[in-house]
């Protein structure tokens, strides 16, 4: 019996270059393919990326690779805690020879920001970069100036545990479709990362992959992968499971629902078919609801990670 | 301070109510100010609850602990340990609510809650003590469960729902240990206050004293008879113990150390029953009569009458054994003839001289007795409120006054025959007593206390005479109730009595009933150890270790399996969707294979893991799990579809 899974050609060369894409960001960052995998999952869903884990995992590379592979204008910002918004979105300067104020676009102005360590900034800093990821334009002045088409932000940040950090509020996490951690490469690919030394810094970029209009015909193609009654019944099981357990103090917000089905849509695309399955909705629930949800606060010692597993194995995929 | 801990409102009111209903019992016997304390803490409580004031300071806090405490040793007195162990801790219990605010407070006022509703047991065990109890712990453990509530979902029904079915797996466990678990004796015995001053026939019998007993209706005793028939009403004497010594004004219990020996020759039925005495605060034991024996560890008196080692301060249980009639007798010793002829040295000489007279005339006991009953019959009268009587007060009763009651008749009778040399002696304890049909026992109550005389006849043995029926036969033939109900002394002390409302129909019924109910319980619960042994000897047989662990086993297995097949038919709901259903009828295949399916595992990974374990059936639930996805996910909704599904399915389960 032939499966319907409707791949004419063009997507088949499509799902070609998003395979390349990830393979060859993989050859910058190495073993980690998943990852590479469900970032680019977040940036076709038209999502900004958060990037949580300890210094020098990786972070700033991923990032890096990703611009490259896609094409995109490429800005970074390094987050200190003396930073001003002007030093993000920009300043108007008087200037005298045309006794006019002259808008200097600050390094948000570009298709993909890296805001390194953002959690390292005052709040006042963070909600500048917040707004103009929400808004996808930086108002100054009176004078709104919108951003340039695509516009991600992969943000990184530090775990909240270490010193000098001003934990984003949940309001401003949010904002970020997905939040993903990298860990620790495992003992083969870091062997290869050590054995390869140096050589790596002197590499040429990462050739593009995927063009802007390649990224316009992805986001078409996510958008017509169908979701079944029954997927929809298991997603808000699940939603539906963090508002009434004990163990989260609050739950997922429809936002968050819509997020994860949005992922999902991608997903389920990356992955060759055009029907979401429970098992992607499995797969994104940790990355695109974990950074939503706080944890109660009776049920000490368990992170939100474990309580997301707990809740995979008890909500019935079969309703 | 964590905000998280604090109690939610439904949580305070349940703890508010479990407060209410602990105390409630308790009320009665704690000094009168100290439920009125706990109101006001109470309210105080609530006060603050409605954001009306704030949690006390420390110091008042303090203050209100110390002047407590105080309080309650001065009110109740060192010397009654339970009862002021118990008020001390309801004081610190009251107080305590004024801190409750987090889960902790809750915690530990929850606890001393569970161990004051135990405590009521120390003063009451009747049914409806049990009952109550058993809904303060069904409360209890509501508020227990209130305090684990989700803040962001408080109702208030929900933890008592949860504790009811908590706890209701529990009951039929805890009736199978009742009946299994042996009984070991009680590790620690307190007296309790209340223990003292019974009412019930005492050592000494001055007239005047059986009147006081009618006023009360409280129960005596219980009988049961093996037979299930009460003996007629002419023949239930109950017999308590003999007065022997009389010193001019009153009647003396005096201990008679010689042994009893059992009749010579037995004649008449033997009648056993089991007869249930309620506490007395005496050491005599009541018994139908004449009894034969004492079991075990009952004393029979050279009088014919039982004792128990010690006073009987609780209910207890005796299997006993009596003859109606009995022409069996032993000789009197020469100390015993004595004893029953003595007379103070003076007094009543128009008596003595009476008794005299008529021995002139003839003195064999038979005429003697009929003629002291010709005496009576002729011209006295009965009544429970007689005329004083003076120094004289035989004297005074036989020419003068000539009215009274048992007591007045059985005295003059002694005094009068061992006057003419005849052996006499008073006999006390109860005639009658209200046949329950509902339960086939004997009630017998302290109005029905009596008192009657025994007269040595030569050859024959001690004879009972009973004085009052000759005055008045009503009294043997009828109940006592109904002869004395006309007397204004009767039940006075108890205005309220449901015996007073005896005439009316359904109130009898229903008196009846819950005394029955009542007996019921002791019977079967409180008194459970002493029928424990023939009981399981009826269920299990012989009685072997084995027997017990596997009884106490099986149960517990059958409950907790119940549970657990509750939780599980919770897992799985049933569905109407073919498509599920052909699914899950497969995954019940696999699960009694060992290979179920984990809730949260979708179909296309559960096949894989299939597949891993039965490489046999890896193509055909491959093809199961990649049919349903389609159907499911992909709303592939060809009807050729869905049977490739149901034959892929069927395929498998043959395959299995």
């Amino acid at each position: 019996m032939q499966v319907s899974t409707a791949i004419n050609k063009q997507s088949v060369a499509l799902r070609d270059k998003v395979e390349r894409a990830i393979s060859s960001v993989g050859t910058l960052v190495l073993g980690k393919p998943s990852q590479i995998r469900m970032a680019l999952t977040c940036l076709f869903s038209q999502g900004h990326l958060l990037i949580e884990d300890l210094p020098g995992m990786g972070k700033t590379t991923l990032a890096h690779g990703l611009a490259q592979v896609l094409g995109l204008s490429f800005q970074r910002v390094q987050f200190t805690s003396d930073m001003l918004p002007a030093d993000i979105v920009g300043v108007s300067i008087f200037d005298q020879s045309t006794s006019a104020f002259r808008f200097h676009p600050g390094p948000v102005f570009t298709q993909m920001l890296l805001a390194d360590e953002i959690n390292r900034t005052t709040p006042k800093t963070q909600s500048a970069l917040l707004e103009a990821m929400e808004e996808r334009q930086v108002t100054l002045d009176g004078q709104s100036h919108p951003l340039p088409e695509p516009f991600f932000v992969i943000a990184t940040q530090n775990p909240n545990t270490q010193f000098g950090t001003f934990p984003l509020p949940e309001s401003q996490l949010d904002r970020f479709l997905m939040r993903i951690e990298l860990g620790y490469p495992d003992p083969e690919a870091e062997r290869k990362l050590l054995a390869e030394g140096h050589s790596r810094h002197r590499r040429a970029p990462l050739a593009v992959c995927i063009d802007q209009d390649d990224l316009e015909a992805i986001r078409t193609e996510c958008q017509a992968v169908r979701v079944s009654s029954s997927l929809i019944d298991y997603l808000q099981r699940l939603v539906q499971y963090t508002r009434e357990s004990p163990q989260f103090a609050y739950g997922v917000s429809p936002r968050g629902s819509l997020a994860l089905l949005q992922c999902a849509r991608t997903w389920a695309y990356m992955h060759g078919r055009d029907y979401v399955v429970p098992e992607d909705l499995q797969s994104l629930l940790e990355p695109v609801v974990g950074h939503r949800l706080r944890v109660a606060e009776q049920v000490g010692g368990h992170g939100s990670e474990a309580l997301i597993r707990q809740m995979l194995e008890q909500v019935d995929v079969v309703g | 301070m964590k905000a998280v801990y604090q109690l939610t409102r439904p949580a305070l009111l349940w703890q508010l109510l479990m407060v209410v209903a602990v105390l409630l019992p308790h009320s009665l016997r704690l000094p009168w100010w100290l439920p009125l304390m706990t109101f006001g803490a109470l309210g105080w409580r609530l006060w603050v609850h409605l954001g009306r004031t704030s949690f006390p300071h420390w110091s008042v806090k303090f203050m209100m602990a110390v002047t407590a405490g105080i309080g309650v040793i001065m009110s109740i007195g060192r010397g009654n340990g339970p009862e002021l162990a118990v008020a001390l801790l309801f004081a610190g219990f009251s107080l305590k609510l004024l801190e409750i605010y987090k889960r902790r407070d809750a915690l530990v006022l929850i606890y001393v809650a569970y161990f004051l509703a135990a405590t009521e047991l120390l003063f009451g065990q009747s049914l409806l003590h049990a009952l109550y109890i058993a809904l303060v712990l069904v409360l209890i453990t509501a508020a227990l469960n209130s305090v684990y509530q989700s803040e962001r979902h408080p109702d208030f029904w929900r933890p008592l729902r949860a504790s009811v079915r908590l706890l209701l797996p529990a009951l039929p466990l805890m009736v199978v240990l009742f009946v299994l678990v042996p009984r070991i004796g009680p590790i620690w015995y307190a007296p309790l206050a209340q223990e003292e001053a019974r009412t019930g026939l005492s050592d000494t019998l001055s007239p005047g004293d059986v009147s006081r007993l009618t006023g009360s209706s409280d129960v005596a005793f219980r009988v049961q008879f093996d037979n299930g028939r009460p003996p007629p009403a002419s023949s239930r004497y109950w017999r308590g113990l003999t007065y022997d010594r009389f010193d001019g004004r009153r009647w003396e219990a005096e201990a008679d150390r010689s042994p009893f020996e059992s009749p010579r020759s037995d004649s008449g039925t033997l009648l056993r029953y089991n007869m249930t005495q309620e506490p007395s605060g005496q050491p005599w034991v009541y018994a139908l009569d004449y009894p034969v024996a004492a079991p075990w560890p009952l004393r029979m008196q050279a009088n014919q009458t039982l004792r128990a080692p010690a006073k009987i301060r609780q209910r207890m249980d005796f299997a006993l054994a009596s003859r109606l009639s009995s022409d069996s007798f032993q000789a009197l010793t020469a100390t015993q003839r004595a004893r029953y002829l003595a007379l103070p040295e003076g007094g009543n000489e128009r008596t003595r001289a009476l008794a005299l007279s008529w021995r002139a005339q003839d003195d064999s006991t038979e005429a003697l007795v009929a003629r002291a009953l010709a005496l009576y019959a002729r011209a006295f009268r009965y009544t429970l409120t007689p005329q004083r009587l003076g120094d004289d007060s035989i004297d005074d009763f036989l020419f003068d006054t000539q009215e009274g009651f048992c007591g007045h008749f059985a005295s003059s009778l002694t005094f009068l025959l061992r006057a003419a040399g005849v052996p006499t002696r008073i006999v006390g304890g109860y005639l009658g007593g209200e046949w329950n049909p509902y339960e086939s026992y004997l009630v017998v109550r302290q109005f029905e206390a009596h008192a009657w005389t025994e007269v040595w006849h030569q050859g024959r043995g001690w004879v009972r005479v009973d004085p009052t029926a000759a005055v008045a036969p009503e009294r043997i033939e009828q109940s006592a109730e109904q002869l004395l109900s006309s007397q204004p002394e009767f039940l006075s002390d108890t205005l309220l009595s449901p015996v007073r409302f005896g005439h009316i129909g359904w109130i009898n019924t229903l008196r009846m009933r819950a005394d029955a109910l009542n007996f019921v319980w002791h019977r079967w619960v409180l008194s459970y150890q002493l029928r424990q042994n023939d009981l399981l000897q009826k269920l299990l047989g012989e009685v072997t270790l084995w027997k017990l662990a596997l009884g106490l086993l099986i149960p517990f297995s059958l409950v907790l399996g119940w549970v657990a097949l509750g939780l599980l038919r919770q897992r799985r709901p049933k569905t109407k969707d073919p498509v599920d259903a052909a699914l899950l009828r497969l995954i019940a295949r696999f699960e009694s294979r060992g290979l179920g399916r984990k809730p949260g595992e979708p179909v296309g990974r559960y096949a894989q893991r299939i597949a891993l374990e039965r490489p046999d059936l890896a193509p055909i639930i491959g093809t199961v799990a990649r049919l349903y996805e389609q159907l499911r996910y992909a709303e592939g909704g060809e009807p050729q579809l869905h049977r490739a599904y149901l034959a892929a399915v069927r395929a498998c389960v043959r395959q299995l």
